[in-house]
């Protein structure tokens, strides 16, 4: 082996723990509930909150719930009661949606997700 | 007047080396890999062996010809697989091309094989990435995938300076 053989094999070795940090670290992803109550702009909640949160619908209150990284609709003052029966939702994407009150709940996410990848 | 393509000598080495090529590349795509997405990569000995025998531009000759043939014989041409291929290919042969032209005094077999080899996972990394898997997980390989390519670089290596020695004859 040449010199230049030990040092391309000492930088290729160097590399492994070097990428193993850069790619292992920020696997966070940031991820935000989105409350929209009729015509008006949208409110965020970061999602590690553990917190209720009272809305006033057309109709009446709804009350969201934000607890352990998940969304869900306690109560609403619609007749359906839909969304309170959708349960909780914890993948980006996902909507909680009382049309009657006019409530939107959204898990907003800056990462991508895809509904399916076929070759 | 039909002209016929003249065959040269330096043509028929390549296609004999691309065949070979072709024949470890064809066999060890039967066995199962241990862990997916990861290959010793046998067919790159030849490439190897091409490139300190002959020189760079034959060794692109057989690594081209090996993984477009190759993908023939495998049904995989044009597919996502091929395109893989293709990609850490030419990686591999752009950082064969810089160490072979540059820095020739100083590097051997064991170098230019593990620069090639962690050139072509990288690349085929970043392809996968960008074109079919665009999620940032799929980056999350990245040090599994350059260790087993510095593993199997040397390793190569090592069979292809075991071979040169034995070479005696000039093909």
């Amino acid at each position: 082996m040449k010199p230049g053989d030990w040092l391309i094999l000492c930088l290729a070795l160097l590399l492994v723990p070097l990428s193993w940090s850069m790619t292992q670290r920020n696997s966070g992803v940031m991820a935000a509930i989105e409350i929209t109550v009729g015509d008006q702009p949208a409110v965020v909640y970061p999602i590690k909150d553990q917190r209720q949160i009272t809305v006033a619908g057309d109709l009446g209150d709804s009350v969201v719930e934000i607890r352990d990284g998940r969304v869900r609709m306690i109560s609403s003052s619609c007749n359906g009661k839909i969304c309170i029966l959708s349960g909780w939702h914890q993948h980006s994407g996902d909507n909680i949606v009382c049309l009657p009150n006019k409530v939107g709940v959204s898990l907003i996410s800056n990462q991508e997700r895809f509904d399916g990848i076929n070759f | 007047m039909n002209k016929q393509i003249e065959i040269t000598g330096e043509d028929r080495k390549i296609a004999t080396f691309a065949a070979l090529a072709i024949v470890i590349h064809v066999l060890e795509s039967s066995f199962p890999s241990p862990v997916p997405g990861i290959k010793p990569g046998l067919a790159n000995i030849v490439t190897l062996l091409v490139l300190f025998r002959y020189g760079w531009r034959f060794a692109a000759w057989v690594s081209l010809l090996r993984v477009t043939a190759g993908s023939l014989l495998l049904g995989t041409f044009m597919s996502p697989t091929f395109f893989l291929s293709l990609s850490g290919s030419l990686a591999s042969l752009l950082a064969m091309g810089l160490l072979w032209t540059g820095m020739r005094p100083w590097v051997g077999m064991a170098g230019i094989s593990i620069l090639a080899s962690v050139s072509h996972v990288m690349a085929q990394l970043l392809v996968a990435w960008w074109l079919f898997i665009p999620h940032p997980g799929i980056l999350a390989l990245t040090p599994v995938l350059i260790a087993a390519g510095v593993f199997f670089g040397l390793f190569n290596a090592i069979i292809a300076s075991s071979i040169e020695k034995r070479l005696e004859i000039t093909v």
